[in-house]
């Protein structure tokens, strides 16, 4: 059967007020979100993937992937987070590589990672003000 | 005083003129060049350089060493983040510098021109004296190009006026140094 480990890891994190689909993606809350990679790391879902985020002009979501050597499969945990206010719960001490991924969703869409106390600017240049990947962001940075 | 040109086998003509046109003549005909193969048309302007196209002919040799360097080909998108580095490149190019601009990135920042990190004007940066449409330029395309600035060296010289006094300003920025 597909996605079977995630399934059944998904049975597990129940407890977390989970809302999931049947395509093996979770919608969590953002303060659930470390203990709910604590949770998968001991079931094998010990790789962080990509950490990316998506703008949908009312709100944004940050979306992580975790995948598994062991059993070649990926969860998807998707936070969603206000526009206003993006701020989410850093994953930098649970994967310390995922750092990267945080000062880049950072100057991308401006998502504030709390206690993640080195977020500087990645790739963007000094000069570039604003974060380009919003939907806001005007065209070719020209007002 | 008679016509200039050549009568009977003898030069007619000004000492200096002789002069720079005797030194156009080989400028032209020894570009050593700083290439910037920055995105997709460096494949193309590496071909160049293959003994299938071989740009050696015209005198076009490619070079790694920026400070020999009189030509400088932009192939691809320049990014506001690079801008500065490339302008660090031309800053440390020999006098008289010539610059080509290869592909529409580079130009006017071609399929890219939305983004918000292009550099949609690199004209207003570095004083290009060839531009080279397309997406990608074939390589016949930017031997043309080499030809025409050829052209142009041969009837302008150092292409007078076109040494920015900026130029000198970047050169005093990035050593560090300070003007008396
Ligand atoms: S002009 Fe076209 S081929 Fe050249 S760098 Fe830009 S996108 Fe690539």
């Amino acid at each position: 059967m597909e996605n079977k480990k995630t399934r059944e890891l998904m049975d597990k994190l129940e407890e977390y007020s989970i809302e999931k689909d049947k395509e093996g993606k979770i919608k969590v809350d953002k303060n659930n979100l470390k203990n709910i990679c604590k949770t998968a790391i001991e079931n094998e879902f010990d790789r962080l993937s990509s950490l990316t985020a998506v703008d949908y002009k009312d709100y944004m979501e940050v979306v992580y992937h975790l995948g598994s050597y062991e059993h070649k499969e990926v969860l998807v945990v998707k936070v969603k987070v206000d526009k206003e206010d993006p701020k989410v719960p850093t994953v930098s001490d649970i994967w310390s590589y995922a750092n990267w991924y945080e000062r880049e969703v950072w100057e991308m869409f401006g998502i504030d990672f709390k206690d993640n106390s080195d977020l500087r600017k990645l790739l963007l240049p000094e000069e570039i003000d604003g974060n380009p990947l919003r939907k806001e962001y005007p065209i070719g940075g020209r007002e | 005083m008679e016509e200039e040109g050549v009568r009977m086998g003898i030069i007619v003509g000004k000492v200096e003129k002789l002069f720079k046109e005797i030194s156009n003549w080989g400028r032209k005909n020894s570009l050593w060049a700083a290439i910037q193969p920055i995105g997709c048309c460096g494949m193309e302007m590496l071909a160049t350089s293959t003994p299938h196209y071989d740009a050696d002919r015209w005198g076009v040799l490619y070079f790694e060493s920026v400070r020999r360097c009189d030509l400088i080909i932009v192939g691809g998108y320049i990014t506001k983040k690079y801008l500065p580095r490339l302008k660090y490149v031309y800053d440390q190019m020999t006098d008289p510098t010539y610059v080509l601009a290869m592909g529409e990135c580079a130009i006017s920042g071609g399929p890219f021109y939305d983004s918000y990190a292009m550099v949609t004007d690199v004209d207003e940066h570095i004083p290009i004296d060839v531009h080279i449409p397309g997406c990608p330029p074939r390589p016949e395309a930017l031997l043309d190009g080499i030809r025409e600035l050829q052209e142009k060296i041969q009837e302008e010289g150092d292409l007078e006026g076109k040494l920015p006094e900026e130029k000198v300003e970047w050169r005093y920025e990035y050593s560090g140094e300070q003007e008396d």
